[in-house]
């Protein structure tokens, strides 16, 4: 049962009474309105404990209105949507809402480690870094798991977020942030210039304080004003107003990230809407307009639900016509706090006191406050309360002694902080003004203007006129003609106010960060321990850190330092911000590249006809290849794909290649550029002939191996490995754009135009010649090994044809357009039918390489020389090429560095390993020892057991010797035979065949 | 897909496979229409110093005015996009052999590479066609920045695509052939909110 929103005022307020939407609060059920926010509706029902602190579980309520809140943070929502640390402040109400408490145990009203408090002397500032420090072992088994259970904010979702996230980028000529009076009236100004303007603000109703104060604006109350601002703007073509938008960050060239929260403010996102959505704006220009976040004064017992931001108050009272307590009393230093309290008094607050630290306040504040029974103490401080809410409050004057106040509700204001946050993204320091007594901006990133009470600018009057300044400015700078703009008139206020920080005289723990329970006396220790400078000071003692970043506690922590070293606060200086400005969700930084689509997935033109014969496939950068063909009966991949590579060495097999990059080079130089770019020699190739060639970095390691063909005088076509194919083509550009532009050599990547099929085996010949057109030679003397000559296949499909073979077999590469290659692929199958045509993936052709001594990726590590690969004798003395002269260093061509060899286990009964190390023969284990590591495993079917390449120390003159293979990650260490490099067909034979 | 639920528009769409035609997200008059087509295509690429020759000879043959920036001129069944100084993608919905005929076009003065099916276009019609397309490009593709035949090469969702602004409501993609699938899964997922129909043609026809 529902009950009644008791402290809810009859009227007024920005609420719609007529929309009740219910929620609940640790299993209680409340009822609000549409219009409320979380914290607004729990104070209409008279709710005010809602949490357990960080560090010492203290009883807390609702400190703010805002972003800004430091103690009141609930769980949202549960399951994969649950969602801690929420500030109940910014939390839309919405029908359905489900909210719990936090960080206590086992109940909110009963919290069973509020005895920290008693132990509170040792979780003082730097506690962590010196308590718990002996004996060693009990920290991982006592102190930090008692740690983690008490100091803990909310619980993570555990399941999957079942919602969708999304990234978008919009662009614009003036971004105003903050819809507040400073921002409406900049984005009123420049959008009536016809300049395409963003305004962006992070709540749901836009206003600012104009929503939350009373104001009368060119004969209009605040409120309405701002709605009627809002909807001229709404009207305007080349206006965006994106509410629920928090503009988080300022990054290079005008970029702003904002977060829009799309559906935070239902139960369950809309169908197909996204749940927040994460925007780059780019603007070419930024006029800043987020406003001032209010600062408390510390006392003792400053912490208690009750006491709260006196603008919060207001809030509270004004927007959503709550009454945040029966008994309220103001604790200020500032002629606006007064105004606020009174206009809520106005409003139906209950207000009895107000307390001021200075002696001379203005009569017509202090005569308004006594003409409405307000009993008014001046020179006047808090010096403690009680209750576990808040229940009284005792003020101290010069005047009157001590005295106890029955008060539920303590406002508080020391003062207002412009949100100069994202002034600081570019390293901008935010300078003191003593005017003000605030930090404002220091510089700013470039085209960003600040205006309004960001600025430090603090009355209404000032603020609109700055703000449509700004705005127009801004528009004018880009050339946008600007119409004249009449700023509304409103009444003069007063902004005086006299810094005052921390009521050192105070009874009880006064709290400076009430997030992270930093107190005074924190300050105090860290100031007897040295850490003196505002960095070490938020270090040490973590003021300042966690969600609200310090909000309301940064100015307030460094005041009290400066009081402590007699440093002004101008030379103690303030930390700086760094993006996000608030707590970003991960989920819309990944937007919907989540799962399988982390990264976009790369299909063959195979990849169905693969699919339908039961391929299984493997991720190889971002394609999809087949990396076996399992059949019915076959107990594992292992038995596959020994049946696949007897198959091709037997008979036939085919294979996708088609992920190979293939690059078109056209002109009269491609023979000079491609000598260049290889170790060998390109040029003399004859037309119709390929030839496998191995490309350097400058560095002198290899880039990337593969083989290019001469399918005409000034017409070649390279192909590179998959992993490197875009790699080695944007390295080509460079070569041609930037190192010898004198060249005549057209680039064009042709990898996705050709589709290229793999067979290979002893009757590869016989089943290609069933498939290419009638006038197509494919015999020995037409095509012989490293050939390659242009064609038709299927009755009239282009193709190419090379004589390439990575498998050791008789072997050809077909390639057609890529359409036509599933077609070109099942039409293999059925010429090789009688031979029992095998498709086979990249696990047989890593076996037949393997057998077959040829490197790939493994070898191809970055980290190997040619001469490593024993590819050194293919490198031309002749000419000059790309990682010559580097290639040349001594620790290069020290024959002594690992190179490539292969190896069996002398008990050929063993399973060799990737990664495993080599040591010699009863050489200790140790990195003195080793003698470099296995690179490529297979188990040969043509021998009958395993085995390896590896770059062993020496390499090929140790072959014939013995070393250990050493496995310490898989627990395993037995002998080695070292061979040559090539276990099957050494001479050659079985592809010239 | 186990790690999808209902909220999600990729929810039981095979990651590996072309998602197949029909609506997808909101339901009712889709703000997105998109089509795949499978145009002939060529690369031309002017020899050094025959940019200017490259483009008079594609005006006299195609009457396509090429200005100086990434933009595409489109003329009857024939379009061509500037990609680069001297680079053009030329696109045909009906020369089989417009390798063959940019060759007779061009002479000497331009290499031309067949790219027939390398690529995929993505016809996208509809009121929210660039407010889909922005969460992908970080190009301003605002209508009032990105005017009818402007092109751009550029990235979407982690893919590399040529599109330009082909009518006041339709633009068009090009896309590696082996991206399809992946790009049609950033058109279900950005455009589920608005609502798509794919009009899937498959490898049926040119388009």
């Amino acid at each position: 049962m529902s009950r009644a929103q008791r402290n809810r005022l009859e009227a007024g307020g920005l609420v719609d009474r007529s929309q009740v939407l219910d929620f609940s609060f640790d299993g209680k059920r409340y009822r609000g309105h549409a219009g409320d926010t979380l914290a607004s509706a729990l104070l209409a029902n008279g709710v005010r404990l809602v949490g357990r602190s960080f560090k010492y579980h203290r009883p807390r309520g609702i400190f703010s209105a805002g972003a800004e809140e430091p103690s009141a943070l609930v769980e949202l929502r549960d399951g994969g949507r649950r969602e801690p640390n929420t500030r109940a402040t910014v939390a839309e109400l919405y029908d359905g809402l489900e909210a719990t408490s936090q960080n206590r145990w086992p109940s909110l009203g009963l919290d069973v480690l509020s005895m920290n408090r008693l132990v509170a002397p040792f979780l003082g500032a730097g506690f962590y870094y010196k308590t718990f420090m002996w004996p060693a072992k009990a920290w991982e088994k006592l102190y930090e798991p008692f740690i983690r259970r008490a100091a803990g904010l909310g619980r993570a979702a555990e399941g999957t977020d079942p919602d969708h996230y999304e990234k978008a980028t919009t662009f614009c000529d003036v971004l105003v942030i903050g819809a507040g009076p400073a921002g409406l009236m900049a984005a009123l100004a420049a959008g009536r210039t016809g300049a395409r303007v963003i305004l962006a603000d992070e709540d749901f109703l836009p206003g600012g304080r104009l929503n939350a104060e009373v104001h009368e604006i060119g004969g209009q109350q605040g409120a309405a004003y701002a709605a009627h601002v809002a909807a001229e703007l709404a009207s305007l073509p080349n206006v965006r107003v994106m509410t629920r938008t928090t503009v988080f960050g300022v990054y290079d060239g005008g970029t702003y990230g904002a977060l829009e929260k799309v559906n935070d403010h239902l139960r369950v996102p809309s169908p197909f809407q996204p749940r927040h959505r994460f925007w780059r704006i780019v603007a070419r220009r930024a006029v800043l307009a987020a406003g001032a976040t209010e600062r408390p004064i510390v006392f003792g017992g400053n912490d208690r639900p009750g006491v709260m931001l006196a603008g919060a108050v207001g809030t509270y009272v004004q927007r959503f016509a709550v009454r945040p307590g029966r008994h309220v009393a103001l604790f200020a230093n500032n002629d606006a706090a007064w105004r606020g309290m009174l206009a809520a008094q106005a409003a139906g607050a209950n207000v009895e006191a107000i307390v001021d630290v200075r002696g001379d306040v203005a009569s017509v504040l202090t005569e308004a406050a006594k003409a409405k029974d307000i009993r008014v103490f001046t020179g006047a401080r808090v010096i403690a309360t009680h209750g576990k809410k808040l229940r009284t409050i005792d003020v101290a004057s010069a005047e009157r002694g001590h005295e106890r106040l029955y008060i539920d509700t303590l406002a508080v204001s020391g003062g207002w902080s412009p949100a100069v946050h994202l002034t600081c993204h570019h390293g901008g320091r935010p300078v003191w003004n003593e005017a003000v007594a605030a930090f404002v901006p220091g510089a700013t990133p470039p085209g960003l203007s600040v205006a309004g009470a960001a600025n430090g600018s603090f009355a209404l009057g000032a603020i609109l006129k700055e703000g449509a300044q700004q705005g127009a400015e801004a528009a004018e700078a880009l050339g946008f003609p600007v119409p004249p703009l009449d700023v509304p008139h409103t009444s003069e206020e007063s902004t005086a106010l006299q810094p005052f920080w921390h009521v050192a005289d105070s009874k009880g723990a006064a709290f400076v960060d009430l997030q992270n329970d930093v107190t005074a006396k924190d300050v105090g220790i860290a100031h007897r321990e040295g850490f003196r400078s505002v960095e070490h000071l938020k270090r040490y003692t973590t003021l300042g850190m966690a969600t609200d970043q310090g909000r309301t506690s940064n100015v307030t922590g460094l005041a009290i330092m400066a009081e402590l070293t007699g440093a002004s606060i101008a030379e103690t200086g303030t930390t700086i911000f760094r993006p996000p400005y608030t707590p970003v969700s991960l989920g819309a930084l990944a937007g919907h590249h989540r799962g399988k689509d982390f990264r976009p997935v790369r299909l063959t033109p195979t990849h169905e006809w693969a699919a339908k014969l039961g391929a299984v496939f493997v991720e190889t950068g971002p394609w999809l290849r087949a990396q076996y063909f399992p059949r019915k009966g076959e107990k594992d991949w292992l038995e596959t794909v020994t049946r696949e590579v007897k198959a091709v060495r037997s008979s036939v097999g085919l294979i996708d290649v088609s992920t190979f990059g293939k690059i078109d080079l056209q002109g009269p130089d491609v023979g000079t550029f491609l000598d260049r770019v290889y170790i060998n020699t390109f040029s003399t190739l004859a037309v119709g002939k390929a030839r496998y060639g191995v490309m350097l970095r400058e560095d002198g390691m290899v880039m990337d191996d593969g083989t290019t063909a001469r399918l005409a005088p000034e017409h070649y076509v390279m192909t590179t490995t998959t992993a490197n194919a875009a790699k080695v083509y944007q390295h080509l550009e460079f070569c041609l754009q930037v190192l010898w532009p004198e060249l005549d050599v057209s680039l064009a990547s042709v990898s996705e135009h050709w589709a290229q099929i793999a067979i290979a085996g002893p009757v590869a010949r016989t089943v290609l010649s069933r498939v290419v057109d009638k006038d197509v030679d494919v015999s020995d003397a037409a095509l012989p090994f490293m050939g390659a000559i242009e064609g038709t296949v299927m009755g009239g499909v282009k193709a190419r044809l090379f004589r390439l073979s990575f498998s050791g077999e008789l072997g050809y590469e077909i390639a057609v357009p890529a359409r036509q290659g599933a077609k070109l692929a099942q039409a293999l199958m059925e010429a090789g039918h009688e031979y029992g045509i095998t498709p086979y993936g990249t696990e047989a052709l890593g076996v037949m390489r393997i057998e077959k001594g040829h490197v790939s990726g493994n070898e191809l590590s970055g980290q190997t020389t040619a001469g490593d690969l024993g590819l050194g004798r293919m490198a031309s003395p002749k000419k000059d090429y790309i990682g010559r002269v580097m290639a040349g260093r001594a620790g290069l061509i020290d024959p002594d560095r690992p190179s490539l060899v292969g190896f069996k286990p002398a008990d050929r009964t063993k399973r060799l390993r990737a990664g495993a190390h080599f040591l010699g023969l009863g050489a200790p284990a140790d990195m003195a020892h080793d003698e470099g590591y296995m690179t490529s495993v297979a188990y040969s079917p043509h021998l009958g057991h395993w085995i390896g390449l590896g770059l062993l120390k020496g390499g090929a003159k140790r072959v014939g010797d013995r070393v250990r293979a050493y496995d310490p990650v898989r627990g395993e260490e037995f002998e080695l035979e070292v061979c040559a490099p090539g276990f099957i067909d050494p001479q050659g034979e079985r592809l010239r065949g | 897909m186990a790690d999808r639920s209902s909220h999600d528009p990729l929810a039981g769409i095979a990651f590996d496979r072309l998602p197949p035609a029909g609506a997808y997200g909101a339901p009712g008059e889709p703000g997105v229409v998109a089509s795949t087509a499978e145009p002939f295509v060529a690369l031309v690429l002017a020899r050094p110093g025959k940019a200017a020759s490259v483009v008079d000879r594609l005006h006299r043959a195609f009457s396509v005015a090429l200005a100086d920036r990434p933009h595409a001129a489109i003329e009857g069944n024939t379009t061509v996009i500037g990609t680069a100084p001297g680079r053009f993608l030329v696109l045909s919905r009906t020369d089989a052999d417009l390798f063959g005929t940019l060759r007779a076009i061009l002479g000497t003065d331009a290499t031309v590479t067949e790219q027939s099916d390398g690529y995929v276009t993505f016809d996208v019609t509809g009121d929210r066609v660039s407010d889909v397309l922005a969460k992908g490009a970080l190009i301003d593709l605002d209508p009032v920045a990105f005017h009818v035949g402007d092109a751009v090469t550029t990235v979407i969702a982690h893919i590399g695509v040529t599109l330009w602004r082909s009518g006041e409501k339709s633009w068009r993609v090009l896309v590696g052939r082996s991206y399809e699938a992946s790009f049609t899964r950033f058109l279900i997922a950005s455009a589920a909110e608005y609502g798509l129909r794919l009009e899937n043609k498959g490898s049926e026809g040119r388009g």
